[in-house]
């Protein structure tokens, strides 16, 4: 009995790998699509761009300063995020999050479709002096820090608009794929070692209802041949 | 897993070694970061046919083990086969590793250690 309720465990838990596994590959094929599709733009913007001029590794910005960065919670059932995690593997789950900096300006974040980038620029150049009043008597050991400002900048004014779409894939896949396809890979590795740790007890109590079939049979064995053991002896 | 929210809640940065197109993308979506001076410590690596394997794992292992400000390694599938045994021989849960394809290698199931996990959990 023992043995058919840690198979059916086992069995659940594999459905449920199996949903997971499922879950990544089409996430996989996903970041596969959107990679190429990046690649794809970059190439294009490459192509269209003046002679000598590639956007890679040379037109990086030295001091640049992430704009998007991850957070990773642990979600215990019901149990606050400060509080200790619980012991069991099951109860808790990471939790992990690809998001825009706080502190990063809104008009510097690349999640805006090109349009929009395009309309703030504008709308910035003609607002900067004002913001610039505003901030300086407040925030100066604020400006000594180097704020994150829009990648794309780095690349220049006017880039092409293959650049520009080149980075909303990026934005997607960053901040939608990754973390879901890491997500998944730590819950398959904490499944898979449940699966393993559900084998080796089904495989004990298998062990020790083998065990107790057998010294049973031997003991009826016994049972049964002593009185016939007894009836020989009485025989000769 | 066992370790409380507050030892991952400094690794907040991605990484990324990777060819330069790859690099540039994840540069575009705004996860480059270069630590103030004087140490000045980028969190992503161009990596180019001219790149030797030592420089690949001082990278990793900069990105894995000497700093805690890294949450998710991306790495090029076929850069990570070039310091397989390190990737495989790698098990902490974070900063996590997760092997994207790139331009010219594109996704191949039979690399992925993920699927490679999933094989042998499954006896093959």
């Amino acid at each position: 009995m023992a043995t058919q309720k840690l198979s059916s465990d086992i069995d659940r838990m594999l459905e449920q790998y199996l949903q997971l596994l499922d879950t990544y590959t089409s996430l996989r094929s996903q970041l596969s699509v959107l990679q190429s599709s990046i690649h794809q733009n970059i190439a294009r913007a490459n192509f269209s761009a003046d002679r000598g001029i590639r956007y890679g590794e040379q037109l990086y910005d030295a001091r640049m300063q992430a704009l998007r960065i991850c957070r990773i919670a642990v979600d215990t059932a019901g149990v606050p995020e400060d509080a200790e995690p619980a012991p069991t593997a099951g109860g808790e789950r990471m939790s992990i999050t690809i998001l825009p900096r706080s502190d990063s300006s809104p008009d510097s974040s690349p999640t805006t479709s090109p349009t929009q980038t395009t309309n703030e620029n504008t709308t910035d150049t003609q607002k900067s002096p004002s913001k610039e009043k505003q901030a300086s008597p407040t925030s100066e050991t604020e400006s000594e820090k180097p704020r994150p400002r829009d990648p794309l900048r780095m690349f220049g004014i006017l880039v092409p608009q293959a650049l520009r779409t080149a980075q909303t894939e990026a934005v997607k896949m960053v901040g939608d794929v990754v973390p879901k396809l890491v997500q998944l890979d730590l819950q398959m590795r904490e499944l898979e070692i449940e699966i393993r740790r559900g084998r080796k007890r089904k495989a004990k109590a298998e062990a020790l209802e083998v065990r107790m079939r057998d010294e049973g049979s031997v003991r009826g064995g016994a049972a049964g041949e002593e009185p016939g053991g007894m009836v020989e002896g009485l025989k000769v | 897993m066992a370790a409380p929210a507050s030892a991952y809640k400094d690794r907040q940065f991605l990484a990324v070694i990777g060819d330069e197109d790859s690099v540039t993308g994840l540069l575009l979506a705004g996860i480059g970061h270069v630590t103030a001076p004087p140490d000045a410590q980028k969190n992503f690596l161009v990596v180019d046919s001219k790149t030797d394997n030592a420089a690949i794992e001082e990278a990793f292992d900069r990105f894995t083990t000497e700093r805690k400000d890294i949450g998710i390694l991306l790495i090029n599938q076929h850069i990570a086969e070039r310091i397989r045994h390190r990737v495989d021989s790698y098990t902490a849960a974070f900063p996590a590793l997760l092997e994207i394809p790139s331009k010219d290698h594109p996704y191949d199931p039979e690399k992925d250690s993920v699927l490679r996990r999933v094989r042998r959990l499954f006896g093959e």
